[in-house]
Order: C-alpha cells, then structure tokens, then sequence
C-alpha cells in the first residue's frame, strides 16, 4: 500500500504508469506538481487566463480518463508530451474560431506597478502591442516563439515538441521575426500618420 | 537559448509575463477528475468477443432455431436443375450426332 505521500518523490513518468493503474494519488500529485507551469504556457499560447485554465484542465482530464494515450515506449518525457497536448488543444481552438486574444484586465494590472499613471497607461499600450503581434502571427509561427523564447526550450527540445525537425523549426522562428518585424513596421507607419492627421 | 540578440528579440522578449493562475485551479482539476466517472477501458479482444455476444439468452434460442430451420429448408429444395449451359452443350452434341448420321445415309 502507498502511504499518503507515497507517490510525491516519484518521477513523472512513473506517476502516469500508477495513473494507468487508477491511483487518484499519483494523479493529484503530478497535478500539484505541473499546473502553473503549464498554465503560462497555455496563457503563452492563447492569450486569456480563462481559457488558458480550461485548456490545462481539459488537458490533465484528458489524461485522467484516458492515460493510455501516454505511450512511455516511444521515450519521450512527460513534460513533452504536455506541451503537444496543449499546442493541440490550442489548435482545436483556433479551429473553432476562437483567436488570440489579449487580455487587457491582466495587461493593465501588470502595468499599474509602474511609478506614474503615465507609465502605466504606456506600459499597458506597449503590451497590448506586444499581444496584438504576437497574436497577428499563424498558429505554428506563434507556437515556435513561445517555446523558444518564454519557454525557455533549446531548438532541439521545441523540434521535438512540435514533431518537426530542427531545420523546419528554425525556419519557422525565421518567419516568425519576419512577421513581426513587417507589424511593427506597418505599426509605426499607421502611427506616424496618425499623428500627421492629429498635427493638421 | 540560440538565439542572436537583435531589435526583435528585445521586443519579444519585452512581453510581461504569464499571470499566475488561480490559486485553486489544481484542486479544481483534480476535484472534476474525481467526480466524473473515469471510462473503463476495453481491449480489443473484449471488443471483439462483445460483438458477438447476443443480448439475452432468449435471443440466443430464436436466433439458433431460426439458423436450424434455414439449413432444413436449404436441403429440401436443393433438386438438381439443368443449366442453361448443360443443355446447349446436349443440342450440340445431339446435331453432331445427325449430322454424322445424315453423312453415312447420304453415302
């Protein structure tokens, strides 16, 4: 029998084998263990803290009522094979019309820390930029980036997560850059002549 | 991370990070698994024998004597019949036969 703490020093991959056997332990630990984690990934990806919730749940329920989808076998971690369940979920969401959004309550309270309002108000429209990018970019483009960047993931480890190979991997990070480069251009023009027209 | 630094970078890398999520969301998950029956999972040799397998018993019977019966009426009408093939091929041997016939009269 395993005591009520049984599980906690466990790896992951040895509590989805006990979760295949039925263990709500086993389950309520690696929960614990991983919900924040991937909750930013999952914000990371769709840009709403609702959302992005529901996406970690449906993922963990995903696994709860059908953990054979785990296939320890082909070798890859347990983190891995997470995030491919959330970029999948993220998927299905977009495909039902659902686009990145920006979530302006967090955005605005993120920047209220700064000194004055004027800050504030500035550093809220900077992000709001930032998401609006971000948010323009496909799907992939978008996934790539969150991974190597925020994710803090190698080449190699983001490849792996996205069932590409390193080559296409870069290439997408490439174009990726592109795109926001060519944003932030046709964003500044569109401000520039804005401020032309409130000049005149 | 491999990535060159540049002007694209720093804005990326400028976004504010992720909120933290409710504090109550992993008991909340671990609560909804809990609650909501978890689906047995079947083999596909279970699958396989569940479609065989007939609802009641009583089913069972009528499908059986059904089966039976079928297989006694299959032998009583099973009679030889004369194809279409068998009797052309018949004719022709038949006029083979007169027209032989017909040669030794005429000589």
């Amino acid at each position: 029998m395993e005591g009520p703490m049984g599980y906690s020093d466990e790896t992951d991959e040895s509590l989805m084998r006990a979760i295949k056997g039925g263990k709500h332990q086993a389950f309520s630990i690696l929960v614990r263990r991983h919900t924040d984690r991937f909750f930013k990934t999952a914000y990371r990806l769709c840009g709403q803290v609702q959302e992005a919730e529901d996406m970690v749940q449906n993922a963990f329920l995903k696994i709860w009522n059908n953990p054979s989808i785990w296939k320890e076998e082909k070798g890859a971690k347990f983190t891995t094979w997470f995030y491919r369940i959330l970029i999948n979920q993220n998927i299905d969401r977009m495909r039902a019309k659902k686009p990145v959004a920006v979530d302006d309550a967090y955005l605005h309270s993120f920047a209220d820390d700064r000194t004055t309002p004027e800050a504030a108000l500035l550093e809220a429209r900077e992000q709001q930029l930032i998401e609006r990018a971000l948010g323009s970019l496909p799907e992939r483009q978008r996934t790539a980036i969150t991974l190597c960047f925020y994710e803090e993931q190698s080449n190699a480890q983001a490849a792996q997560i996205m069932g590409v190979k390193v080559k296409a991997l870069e290439s997408l990070l490439m174009r990726a850059k592109a795109g926001l480069k060519v944003f932030m251009q046709e964003n500044s023009a569109r401000q520039k002549s804005k401020e032309v027209r409130h000049g005149t | 991370m491999e990535h060159r630094p540049d002007d694209i970078e720093t804005f990326i890398m400028s976004r504010a990070p992720a909120p933290q999520a409710s504090k109550d969301l992993s008991e909340r998950i671990i609560h909804a698994a809990m609650t909501s029956p978890r689906p047995k999972t079947i083999s596909w040799i279970e699958q396989l024998r569940q479609a065989f397998i007939l609802p009641v018993p009583r089913m069972a019977i009528a499908a059986s004597v059904v089966a039976l019966l079928a297989v006694g009426f299959s032998g009583h009408f099973n009679t030889p019949v004369q194809t279409h093939q068998e009797k052309t091929v018949t004719d022709y041997e038949f006029t083979m036969v007169l027209d032989v016939f017909d040669d030794e009269q005429s000589l």
